[in-house]
Parts: structure tokens; sequence; C-alpha cells
């Protein structure tokens, strides 16, 4: 979906999602009653405002609720389950049982004249439109008043004289109108009124002067040919048997149309401009909608039970197809069309709130929605925009992705990094490029790929261990997303361009989108196509027989890496089952995006509700989406895990997810063992600074912070060094902060007899407060803040 | 001071705890110490050691006002 984040590039994105867009009842209905709207209330109980409602669309209701063919039950949705809602009998059944609330507003009396030649149900609601708004209206007539619209609605003068009927509508709008009694609505009449009014309207069914159909613009139905003031509508309707009758809701539409065009003519605006009616109803998926049968109609007035219960049948169709398949939209409560207009006055807002910072940060950018949605509404494509737009514009906020950046460096850096063409050839064929999250939560399932893919694939197989960027380009980062890439051409280069295999959904995508030229291919597609996986030197891990497939939202479009894991678990003997939403339609399990560092808290519901969604033991081939799921309670294997690969296998579906700091040591523990391997170096282990116990739950408080072991380390370190420690006299507690960057660290620990420190707790923040952190108090620090201001307005 | 400012100075203080400085041994005081984040600054109520200027961010300010004023000066942070 192209993005282009000017007004006009917005309306486009709105106009996209259909959420707001009438139901096909209101389409129908020649007055766009919002039938919805009335059925809500009626459905509450709420007569008063359901009447309300109706009365600000609705021209004559007292007359039109019983004569209107309601063209709106022809659609609904209701049809086939159980019938369509009875929208015509609970209209006149409002109007008949509740009075009009309030005088309404007092309209402004306007200068203009207006002519009726005729008063069947076309020129009385053109009349009392026009009435409505404060014209002068003359409505002219052969016989009474009333005959016309009585003898094309026989049943009307039978109930002339009921409550809030026809004669008190009739009354009403004597008030408002004049009648004049013509002897005859003919040519003559015509030539005068257009003389003597603004604008006039024929009535087809009483004017026999009138033009036909087809002579009259159909969206304005202003008379073509003739003086360009004469709208006409009302025409009669001819059955297939020759017999003709008046349609109360087309003729009495035709009325409004045309009044509309009228009041255009008398005060000179474009007669057509946004007249076109919104046709388009929202998408409704009636799966699983449980049939309730039609009201059976009946003697006498219906009851307020009985109404209540038919309006409650309505569907209250709406689309919602994406938000209810995603939690992050859930949490920030809205659609599409609203999110679009609240991002784009966050990216143009001048001064004041940028209240969508989190909303655009948050999204797991994993395009579900896009899937979903009839019209194919992308979220990710308007987030990820907004963000890249927010990053050049320097809006972003620091804190959003700062995590997961980190993450990213350390897994592209030293020690973790590690590139190597293997032993067999400078230039290998295919080179192994595990990711970083699965290298750090795998390491030596890892490590046994590579020296399987080594040892049985031609050609020579390097390794490449390092984070491919998408954190960056997540967070809208372009330029370092650019740098990291254009980094990993190069490094891919100097191995010849060898095929990329990957073992990470997220890396391929990033492979094929930004480095199309090079071959790469998914790790599971090459075990799949391989006759025979390696010997099984190890017993068999132990997994249920039946295990539902998680696809990672990064391969939703990838068929050959679905199909692939299907295949290799089917080879494990596992029985395959799908969940509801899968394949193309996968849900993301709240790692896309970033989405576990901008925002936590609908990261979790993202993996909450995916892990309901699959709805027991899984199989995922994302070992993000393996660690979140689990997380949730649903046991999840990542498919490495039942391939026969490393030492006897210790994974288990329920075990807990790994920490970023254990991820971080568990990629230099690979790096370790390949140098050792490849190089025949021997790197050394990494020395802990002391000697460290945390006190119970504390690590898993840490990773929900996102702070690392070596930062609580690095902190109590140099508490320990300078002395800038507080203690506290009961507990004897020491507490101590450091800043090795953007974050105040804070630890609250003792040491025990033997040395050990053990850590009681630990927070941080970013604000940089003077006299915490090492930052020296006062003085020092009013100097660096000027520092900082000079380089801040001097880098401008 | 407004009633933000309020409530930040009684997070700060930490009554419930009774912290000193570790290197003077001296009890801290409530100070008002300037702040910075973003491209802003807030004066906030901290406990202080009174000698060497150690300065004390406990847990329930950091993690929640803190967080809350961060966020706030990020919104309004309009990048000139
Ligand atoms: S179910 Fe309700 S909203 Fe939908 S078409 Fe029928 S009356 Fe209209
Ligand atoms: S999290 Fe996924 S489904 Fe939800 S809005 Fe973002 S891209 Fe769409
Ligand atoms: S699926 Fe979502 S974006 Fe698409 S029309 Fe429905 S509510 Fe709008
Ligand atoms: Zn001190």
């Amino acid at each position: 979906m192209a993005v282009t984040l000017d007004q006009q590039g917005m309306h486009a994105l709105e106009a996209r999602c259909s959420q707001d867009n009438p139901p096909r009842c209101q389409v129908l209905c020649p007055f766009n009653v919002d039938i919805k709207g009335v059925l809500v209330q009626l459905g509450k109980g709420n007569a008063r405002e359901a009447r309300k409602l109706l009365q600000r669309v609705l021209p004559l209701p007292g007359i039109m609720s019983r004569i209107c063919e309601h063209p709106c039950e022809s659609s609904c949705l209701r049809a086939n389950l159980g019938g369509p809602l009875a929208i015509g009998s609970l209209e006149a059944w409002l109007v008949r049982e509740e009075p009009v609330a309030g005088a309404g507003f007092p309209v402004r009396r306007k200068s203009q004249t207006m002519a009726i030649m005729g008063t069947g149900v076309a020129g009385l609601v053109c009349a009392a439109d026009l009435a409505g708004k404060g014209y002068t209206v003359v409505c002219c007539h052969t016989g009474t008043p009333e005959s016309a619209l009585q003898a094309q609605f026989p049943k009307l003068a039978e109930e002339w004289d009921d409550q809030r009927g026809p004669a008190a509508e009739w009354a009403a709008l004597a008030g408002k109108v004049t009648f004049r009694e013509v002897p005859a609505l003919d040519r003559a009449l015509l030539d005068e009124l257009c003389a003597s009014a603004d604008a006039v309207f024929v009535d087809a069914s009483q004017c026999d002067i009138a033009p036909a159909r087809e002579a009259c613009d159909p969206l304005t139905l202003l008379w073509q040919e003739g003086d360009s003031k004469v709208c006409a509508g009302g025409w009669k309707e001819t059955t297939p048997t020759g017999h003709t009758f008046v349609s109360a809701a087309r003729s009495g539409g035709e009325g409004r149309t045309a009044a509309v065009t009228m009041e255009r003519l008398a005060t000179h605006v474009s007669l057509t401009a946004s007249r076109e009616r919104e046709t388009r109803s929202p998408a409704m998926i009636l799966d699983g909608i449980e049939p309730s049968p039609r009201l059976v109609p009946h003697e006498g007035t219906l009851t307020r039970e009985e109404v209540q219960a038919e309006a409650r049948r309505c569907l209250e169709c709406q689309c919602l197809i994406c938000v209810k398949a995603c939690a992050y939209m859930q949490k920030y409560k809205g659609y599409p069309r609203v999110f679009a207009r609240m991002i784009f006055n966050n990216l143009t807002i001048a001064q004041g709130i940028r209240k969508a910072n989190s909303l655009i940060d948050s999204c797991a950018l994993c395009r579900q929605c896009e899937e979903l949605c009839p019209e194919h509404f992308s979220m990710a494509d308007l987030c990820l925009a907004a963000r890249e737009d927010m990053v050049h514009k320097g809006f972003m906020p620091q804190s959003a992705f700062e995590f997961a950046m980190e993450d990213m460096e350390s897994a592209s850096t030293d020690p973790c990094l590690f590139v190597h063409p293997g032993t067999q050839t400078e230039t290998p064929a295919q080179v192994f490029f595990p990711g970083c999250q699965l290298t750090g939560c795998r390491p030596d399932q890892v490590a046994a790929v590579y020296q399987y893919l080594a040892d049985s694939l031609p050609g020579g197989t390097g390794i490449y261990l390092s984070c491919c960027g998408i954190p960056a380009h997540w967070a809208g980062e372009k330029k370092r997303f650019e740098e990291h890439v254009a980094n990993m051409k190069e490094a891919l280069a100097r191995m010849g361009n060898p095929r990329i295999i990957t073992a990470c959904s997220s890396c391929l995508s990033i492979f094929r989108e930004f480095l199309p030229e090079l071959e790469s291919v998914s790790l599971w597609e090459v075990l799949d196509a391989q006759g025979t996986l390696p010997a099984e030197k190890k017993e068999k891990p132990a997994f249920p027989q039946t295990l539902v497939v998680q696809d990672p939202c990064s391969a939703r479009y990838d068929e050959g890496w679905q199909k692939a894991v299907r295949s290799l678990a089917r080879k494990c003997g596992v029985d395959v089952t799908e969940p509801e939403l899968t394949g193309r339609l996968t849900a993301c399990c709240g790692y896309g995006g970033n989405q576990w560092c901008s925002d936590p808290e609908a990261a979790r519901q993202m993996a909450r509700l995916r892990a309901e969604g699959l709805g027991g033991p899984s199989l995922a081939s994302c070992i993000m989406c393996r660690e979140r799921i689990a997380d949730q309670g649903v046991a999840c294997w990542h498919i490495l895990d039942l391939l026969p690969f490393g030492p006897a296998s210790t994974q288990t579906g329920d075990q807990d997810s790994t920490s970023l700091s254990a991820r971080r040591a568990a990629r230099a523990k690979v790096r370790r063992l390949l140098t050792h391997v490849l190089a025949g170096e021997v790197l050394p282990e990494p020395v802990p600074q002391a000697r460290m116990r945390y006190a119970e739950e504390m690590l898993r408080k840490l990773e929900e912070k996102h702070i690392l072991q070596e930062d609580v380390e690095a902190t109590l370190a140099f508490g320990e060094r300078s002395g800038a420690f507080f203690e506290d006299l009961d507990s004897g507690h020491r507490l101590t902060s450091y800043r090795p960057r953007t974050v105040t660290f804070w630890v609250e620990y003792t040491q025990d007899e033997d040395g050990t420190y053990v850590v009681h707790d630990a927070w941080c923040h970013r604000m940089r407060v003077p006299g915490a952190g090492g930052e020296v108090a006062s003085t020092a620090f009013a100097k660096q803040t000027e520092d900082e201001r000079g380089r801040i307005s001097g880098g401008r | 001071m407004d009633a933000r400012e309020k409530a930040l100075e009684q997070e700060g203080a930490v009554k419930e705890r009774r912290w000193i400085c570790g290197r003077c041994k001296r009890p801290l005081e409530v100070e008002s110490v300037p702040t910075r984040y973003a491209h802003g600054g807030l004066l906030i109520q901290l406990a202080r050691c009174p000698q060497c200027g150690l300065t004390l961010v406990p847990k329930p300010l950091a993690e929640g006002r803190m967080v809350d004023m961060q966020k706030r000066m990020e919104e309004t942070w309009n990048g000139v």
C-alpha cells in the first residue's frame, strides 16, 4: 500500500477503510437514515434517542413511515439469518409511539422563493425539505391540497387521523408552506413560476408537462432542456403487467434530491460537488452468527418488548475485521481509518502534544491487517512511513526503540560478529546466516547445523553471525539500516557473493528485499531438500504427537518456508495441524516491528491473543515466536528442537524464554565455538567482574525492564570502585547508580561474607540527574548541560 | 509548584527508607535538582548528600512519574 504523508494521501488512506461506511440498509434508504443507529437505540430501549435520529433525516415522518416500501430491508445482512430486520414496522411504531423531542433548531428565513408543481409524495417531500431550510415555498395543486397524496396512497386516507399520523404531519407542513390551488398544472403555470420563483420542482406524477426521467440529469434531477432552474421527480412506475403506481421511497427520494439541487441553484453553489453517496458498505463476516427469526406481524400495535427484541437482531453492521484479530489495534481502541487521521495529525502538528507517538511506534508491522482487510489497508506501511518521517524530522522519542537498537548493535559487533568463508575455500558456494536471535537462544544447535551444512553441501559453506539489521528498519532508522545493509553487502562480496542460507524469516525478508541480487533461501528448504537428515546421534527429544503450526509473520508470503517447515515436522513424526489464522493470515507474537521494545504491554497482549488462537502445543519456525508464545503458557517448540542437531536436546516446549543477557552471551559462545573449529583459535571466555547472585525473581524482573545483567554488574562495580553509594541504616543495603550511555542504572545490593554480591533490586531511567549515575552534582553538571546545548544549537 | 511536582517531591523524598551517603555518612536532604531529558529540563525534588552532592532517584519515582515526564517531554518536543 503506497503511503503519501500529505493531506491528499491521508484522505485516500481514510477512504480505503470502510469501517465508518453506511451499512447496506442505509445505502438503500433514499433518505440516508442511520438505520443502524436507530436500531441500536431501540435495542437499548431508548426510543427517545431513536426518534431523534430518525427525525433528523426522515421527511414528513408521520406520512413517510406509513407508506415507504422500505427498500432498506431488501439488502439487510440478516436476510439469511432469520429474515431481514423489520425496519419498516419499527420505524412506523417509533413515529407513532414516540413524540418528537424538543422544538429543533430555529432556521434563518431565506429570501428566495421555491415553487412546487403538484403535491404528490415527491412534491411534498421537496416542499418540506425546502421549507425546513427557511425558504418561502409555494405548492401549486389542483383539487384539495391533500387529494393527490391520498389518491396515490389510499391507505393514508384511512389512517389520516391516527396518533401522530398524516393529519398531524399535514398540519405541521401547512404551517410552513403556502398551498395555492390552480386550475391546471400546465405549461402556462410553469412559465409563470419560472419567472417568479428562484427554482421550480415538477412532480411528474401530477403534471402531464413533466419531462421524462431520461431528460433529467440522474445526479441532480435538473431538467436538461428548457429553463435551467427546473427539476423534476416522482415519476410513476409501471409493473410488468402494465399497472402504474407511485413508489413512496423512490419518489420521496427524488423530491429530496431535487430540493438539494434547487437550494444550490438558488445559492449559486456547484450542483454536483460532493453529492455522490457512499455505496460501499463495510465488509462483514457472518460466520458464527446464530439465526434468529424475524418479528411476526400481528393485529394491533407492537409491544415495547417486541420492538426491542426485533431491534436487537440488528447485526450493527461494521467491519473491524482487522481489529478483531490484532491486539495492538484493540489496545489503542480504534480502527485504521481513525488511526490514519491520528497519525497524520501527529506528523503535522507544529505545537502541542504528539499524542500518537506510541500508536505509531507500537505496531508490530506484521501485515496481518493488510491480508485480512478486503481493501488491503496496511497499518504496517502507514506506521513505518510515519516512523521514518519522525526520525527524519528528529521527533522520534529516544526511548521508543533504544533497547532494540542496542541489541542489534551488540549482535553485529565484537564479540558476537563473526564472518568466515569456512575451511574449504575463500569463496564458498553458500554461507549460513542463522540470525542473531536463533543464535542467542539455540547456540549449540546453530553450531551443529553449521557443521552439518559444511560437511554435506558441495562447494564450501561460510558462516555469518550477525543481526540482519531489521530492528533499524523497523525503527524507521533508514540511514542506519542502509549502512548496515551496505556492510553486509561488502562482507558477502568478499566471500564471492555466496547463496545465503538463513534460519530466520526476518533475515530472509531483509535479504530478499534489500539484497535481491543475491540468492537467499531458508534453512528449512535446504534441509528438506536433503534426502536424509544427519544420523540421529542423540536421543530423540520428547514432543507431543500433534503440534499446531505457527507461521512467523515475516514468512507470511513465503510459501517455500511454510511448506518446508511442515514437511520437516512430518519427517520428525509430528502431525501438523493448522490454526484458524495461518499461512498468509498468520498473527504476530509481538516481536515484529520492535513492538516488544516500544510497547511491551501491547506485545504481551499480541502474544496472548496468538497463544489463545493456537490453543495448544505448537510448533514455531521463528525463535522469537517460540519464546514469546511459551511465555504465555502455551508449550511451543522450535522446528530446530525437533531436528537431530546439537547435543541431546534439553529443549522442551514450555521452557521459559531466554533473557536478553543470555542471548548476548550465547552469541559470543557460538562465535568462540566456530572460531575454534574454523580458525583453530581459542578465544578467551568472559570472566565475570565479581561473583554475583540475584535475589529471587530478579532476573525475570530485569528482563521485563530490559536491563542487562552486564549493566547491573557494571553499575555495581562502579559503585564499589568510586565509593559513590548510599547505605540503608535499617537493612544495610547499598544503593548505587551508573550511566554508561543514555540510561542511568540503579542497583541495590549487599555483599555476603564470602564476597558474593547479592542484587536485591534494580531500576533505570533516562533523565540525566546531576549527582547520580556518576555525574557530578551542581557546577560540573551545569557546564555539561551548556556544552550539550551548544552542541545541539551548533549542529543545526 | 504544581500538583505534579509536589507528587514528585513526595516520591523523591523516600521518607520510608533511611538512606545515608555511604561516603560522607551524612543523612540526605531534599533539594531541587535540575534534571534534563530530550531537549528539556525539569526541577525535581530529590534527596541528596549535603556534603558531596550524591543524589538519589528512588525506584517508585524512576518507574512512575519520571516515565510519564519523559513521555511528556518526548511528545511536546517539536524539533526546534
Ligand atoms: S443487520 Fe442492521 S445494520 Fe446490518 S443491514 Fe440489517 S438493519 Fe442494517
Ligand atoms: S500489529 Fe500487525 S495486524 Fe496489527 S496493525 Fe500492526 S501490522 Fe496490522
Ligand atoms: S479490515 Fe480494518 S482497515 Fe479494512 S475496512 Fe475493515 S476496519 Fe477498515
Ligand atoms: Zn556524600
